[in-house]
C-alpha cells in the first residue's frame, strides 16, 4: 500500500515536472568562474600530452586547416539576415579554411534567455552579439568574455573607430566589445498629417502638448506607444530626463555615482504623465506591444513617433505608406531643463564580443571586426542605425530619414543610453514596472524616482558584496 | 503465456528489473532537476556570477511579496474557472456528441482544433480579437449598437485577467470533451439501453447512468485542469505579459521574469518549488475528494 502511495506521488509529480525543467535550465555548472578555469586546464594539459597533435594543428593552421567558428546573432529577419549572410560568404571566400556557422535568434528571446543560459557555462558562440553597459557586466565579471586590448593594439583597430564608441564595451579599463552601431533618439513626424490638421511641428514641450491636444480633438491618435513593452515607455521618459536633468548628470546617476531620485527625474515622469493625460497615446496602450503600435505610424495613421534612429528604416521602406513624408526633429526642449536641444538619447551599446573559450581567438577577432565594420556600413545604408566605424559610404545610398537624424546630431554635446541597457538585473524590471505604473496611473512621479533609486541601490549593493 | 506472465508479475525482482530503466530515466530528467532547483532556491544567485548560500531568505522574501500572492490568487481563480466552466461545458458537449447527433465526427474534430493549434498562435488570434481600435470584439459590439460595452480589453486592469481566461478556458474545452466522450462511448450499450427500457429520458440517462460511470475520467480531467491552470504560462505571456500593472500575473510568469529579466535565479527557483508543492497539494486534495465521492 505504501508503495502504491509512493507511486502516486511520483506520477503526480511527473505531471508538474515540466515546470521544474524550466526552473533549472542553467544546468550543473555552479559558478560562472569555472568555464574559464576549465579552459585553462585544458590548454595546459593538452599540449603536454599531445604535443604532436598540437604541432600538427599549428602547421595545418598555416596551410589551411579547417577552422570552425560559430557566430551568434539576432537577425533572423530577411533584410538584416541577408547582410549577415553576405558578409559570412565574403569572409569565407577570403579565408577558405575558415567555416562560419551563423545562428540567428529573435532578439528578445536571445537577450533574455538564450545568451544568459549559454553564458552561465561559457557555451555561447565564438563570436556573439551582446549589449554593453549593465547587460554584459555579469558576463565580464564571470570571465566568459575575451578582453580584446592586445588584439586591438595588434591590428590597430582603435584608429578605425569613431570617438566614444567603446565607452560601454569597456569594463575596469579593459575593452570587451566591438561596437556595431550607434543610435540616437528623435521625434519622427508625419508632415502630411501635421499639414492636414494645421499643426506646427513641436520644438518645445508646450508645443508638443498643444499638438497632442489638437490631434486628439480631431480624433487622431497623436503618438505611438505600446506600453505593454516597458522599454517603449522608457524611450520617451528617458529622453525627457535628458532634457530635464541633462546628459552629464544622467550618465553619472545611471552608473550609480549620483542619485536617481532628483527633481529633474520626477519632472521627466511628470511630463510623461502630462502627455498621457492629454491623450497622447493610443487607446488601450497598456495592452499593446511596441510593434503593433508602431505599425499605425508606418501606415500613416499616427503623426508622431519618438524612437531610436532604427525607426528610419521603416520610414523609408517601400512597404510602408509614409515614404518621404517624415521629418525627424529632436525631442522638444523643456523650459527650465538642464539639457539643451543638442543632448540626445543614444550611444553605442550593441556590441560583438568574443567567447573566452574560443579555440581560435585570432580568427574570431578578425571575423568580429570584419562583420561589425561591414554591418555598420550596411545598416547605415538601409537606415537602421548610425555607424560606429569610420565608414566610407556614398551618401546618396543612405536612407534619407536617417540622414536627417545624422544632421540633428552633428552638434551633439551629450548622449545618454536607454536606461534599461545601462541598468542591471532587477533594476531593469523595476524600471519597466514603474514606467507602466506611470501610464496606468498607479505610480506617482515621486514614487517613480524614489523607486528607481531604491532599485539601483539594491542592485549595486548586492553586486558590490 | 498467461501463466508465465502471472509468474513474472509475482516475481518482485523481475518487476524491479523491468521498471528500473524507466525509473532511472525519470529520475534523471524529472526528479533530479527538482532537487537541483530546491538547492538553487537556497542561493542568492544571478545564474552567472558566484552564488551565495542564504538559507531560506528567498522563501521569506517570497511570502512577504504581495505580488506573489496576487499571482497565486490569479492562478487559483483560473483553476476554478477551468473546473467550474471549462469541464461542465466539455461534459455537455461530450454527452451530446456521444448520444449521437448528425455530423458527430465533424463536431468532435471541430471542437478539438484549438487543442492542436499552438498556444502562441491562439494568443495572437485573440490579441487581434481584443484589439482596442480594430479588434473583432469591439467592432462587433459597435455593429450591434452596444458601443458602451467596448473596452480596452487587454489594456484595462479590470478586464485583462478575464480577457486572458476566456481563450485559456476555451482552448482546452475540446481536449476534455474528447476524454469525456471516449469514456462515455466505452460504456456498454446494454446498460444505456436498459436505462431507456426502464423509461429514463436522455437527461436522466446522462445524469444517473453515464456520469456516475465515468467518475474516474472526471477525476483525471479535474486534476489536469487544475494543474494546467496553476502552471499556465504561454497565453498570458503573449497576451498581456502579466500586465497591466500585474493585473494578470501568474506564478510561472513571475518565475520567468525573475530568472530572465531580473536575474534572480535563486528567488525564481523558490517560486518554482512552491508551484510544484502547490500542484502536488491540489492533486492530493482532488484525489481525497473523489475517493470519498466514489465510496458514497
Amino acid at each position: 500500500m505504501k508503495l502504491k502511495k509512493l507511486l502516486g506521488i511520483i506520477l503526480a509529480g511527473s505531471m508538474v515536472m515540466s515546470l521544474a525543467g524550466c526552473g533549472s535550465s542553467g544546468n550543473d555548472t555552479g559558478s560562472g568562474g569555472e568555464p574559464a578555469q576549465e579552459r585553462e586546464n585544458a590548454t595546459e594539459t593538452e599540449p603536454a600530452q599531445e604535443s604532436e597533435d598540437a604541432q600538427e594543428a599549428e602547421q595545418s593552421a598555416d596551410s589551411g586547416e579547417e577552422i570552425n567558428l560559430t557566430f551568434w546573432h539576432i537577425w533572423p529577419d530577411a533584410e538584416m539576415g541577408a547582410i549577415v549572410d553576405n558578409y559570412v560568404e565574403l569572409f569565407e571566400e577570403e579565408h577558405p579554411n575558415v567555416h562560419i556557422e551563423s545562428v540567428a535568434t529573435q532578439e528578445v528571446e536571445y537577450q533574455n534567455n538564450k545568451l544568459k543560459v549559454a553564458a552561465a557555462t561559457g557555451a555561447q558562440g565564438d563570436v556573439f552579439m551582446c549589449w554593453g553597459g549593465g547587460y554584459a557586466k555579469a558576463y565580464v565579471d564571470a570571465g566568459v568574455v575575451l578582453a580584446l586590448d592586445d588584439l586591438m593594439e595588434k591590428y590597430g583597430t582603435k584608429d578605425e573607430l569613431l570617438d566614444g564608441t567603446l565607452t560601454y564595451g569597456t569594463y575596469d579599463g579593459k575593452t570587451y566589445g566591438l561596437p556595431l552601431k550607434q543610435w540616437a533618439g528623435a521625434l519622427f513626424c508625419n508632415t502630411e498629417l501635421f499639414e492636414e490638421h494645421n499643426v506646427k511641428i513641436p520644438e518645445t514641450f508646450d508645443e508638443l502638448l498643444e499638438a497632442v491636444k489638437t490631434f486628439r480633438a480631431a480624433g487622431v491618435t497623436p503618438m505611438v506607444l505600446g506600453a505593454k513593452d516597458g522599454w517603449h515607455i522608457g524611450m520617451i521618459q528617458n529622453a525627457l530626463a535628458v532634457r530635464t536633468e541633462g546628459a552629464e548628470y544622467m550618465n553619472k546617476a545611471l552608473m550609480g555615482e549620483e542619485t536617481l531620485d532628483t527633481e529633474g527625474i520626477v519632472k521627466s515622469a511628470e511630463l510623461l504623465c502630462e502627455l498621457n493625460e492629454a491623450g497622447a497615446f493610443p487607446d488601450g496602450t497598456m495592452g499593446l506591444g511596441s510593434e503593433e503600435s508602431q505599425e499605425e505610424f508606418y501606415m500613416g495613421l499616427v503623426p508622431m513617433y519618438y524612437g531610436g534612429s532604427w525607426v528610419s528604416s521603416g520610414c523609408d521602406s517601400e512597404e510602408n505608406e509614409i515614404q518621404g513624408l517624415v521629418k525627424a526633429v529632436p525631442m522638444p526642449t523643456v523650459e527650465g531643463g538642464k539639457g539643451g536641444v543638442n543632448s540626445f538619447s543614444g550611444g553605442a551599446i550593441d556590441m560583438m564580443m568574443i567567447n573566452v573559450n574560443t579555440a581560435h581567438p585570432e580568427e574570431a577577432y578578425e571575423f568580429a571586426v570584419g562583420i561589425t565594420k561591414y554591418m555598420s556600413e550596411e545598416a547605415y545604408k538601409i537606415g537602421d542605425s548610425l555607424p560606429a566605424w569610420k565608414v566610407d559610404v556614398d551618401e546618396s545610398e543612405v536612407s534619407p530619414t536617417l540622414r536627417q537624424v545624422e544632421e540633428l546630431i552633428k552638434n551633439a554635446d551629450g548622449y545618454v543610453l536607454a536606461w534599461d541597457t545601462f541598468l542591471e538585473g532587477a533594476a531593469i524590471e523595476a524600471h519597466y514596472e514603474l514606467l507602466q505604473g506611470l501610464i496606468a496611473g498607479t505610480t506617482s512621479p515621486e514614487e517613480f524616482a524614489a523607486g528607481m533609486q531604491a532599485a539601483q541601490e539594491e542592485v549595486k549593493g548586492s553586486s558590490a558584496e | 503465456m498467461g501463466i508465465g506472465m502471472e509468474r513474472a508479475l509475482k516475481d518482485k525482482k523481475a518487476i524491479c528489473f523491468f521498471v528500473l530503466p524507466a525509473f532511472i530515466w525519470f529520475c534523471l530528467i524529472a526528479l533530479l532537476p527538482v532537487f537541483q532547483s530546491a538547492g538553487y532556491s537556497l542561493l542568492d544567485w544571478d545564474g552567472i556570477r558566484e552564488a551565495k548560500f542564504i538559507g531560506l531568505d528567498n522563501y521569506i522574501k517570497m511570502f512577504g511579496d504581495p505580488l506573489f500572492f496576487k499571482a497565486i490568487w490569479n492562478s487559483v481563480l483560473l483553476a476554478a474557472a477551468s473546473v467550474f466552466i471549462q469541464l461542465p461545458v466539455s461534459m455537455v458537449l461530450a454527452l451530446v456528441l456521444a448520444g449521437g447527433v448528425r455530423g458527430e465526427n465533424f463536431y468532435r474534430n471541430a471542437f478539438f482544433v484549438p487543442v492542436i493549434i499552438s498556444g502562441t498562435i491562439i494568443a495572437h488570434l485573440w490579441m487581434k480579437i481584443y484589439h482596442p481600435s480594430y479588434g473583432l470584439l469591439n467592432m462587433g459590439l459597435e455593429a450591434l449598437g452596444l458601443p458602451f460595452l467596448e473596452r480596452e480589453w487587454l489594456g484595462d486592469e479590470k478586464t485583462a485577467l478575464v480577457a486572458c481566461f476566456v481563450p485559456m478556458v476555451w482552448q482546452y474545452i475540446g481536449y476534455h470533451m474528447l476524454l469525456f466522450y471516449s469514456a462515455a462511448k466505452s460504456i456498454s450499450p446494454e446498460i444505456i439501453e436498459a436505462a431507456q427500457v426502464d423509461g429514463a429520458n436522455r437527461f436522466q440517462t446522462a445524469w444517473r447512468v453515464i456520469i456516475p460511470m465515468i467518475v474516474p475520467m472526471i477525476k483525471a480531467c479535474v486534476i489536469f485542469a487544475i494543474i494546467g491552470s496553476l502552471k499556465s504560462f504561454d497565453l498570458i505571456y503573449i497576451l498581456t505579459n502579466g500586465g497591466p500593472v500585474h493585473a494578470s500575473e501568474v506564478p510561472s510568469l513571475l518565475m520567468y521574469k525573475k530568472i530572465f529579466i531580473s536575474n534572480e535565479y535563486g528567488y525564481a527557483s523558490a517560486i518554482a518549488i512552491f508551484i510544484i508543492l502547490e500542484c502536488l497539494l491540489f492533486t492530493f486534495a482532488v484525489q481525497k475528494i473523489f475517493n470519498r465521492i466514489q465510496k458514497d
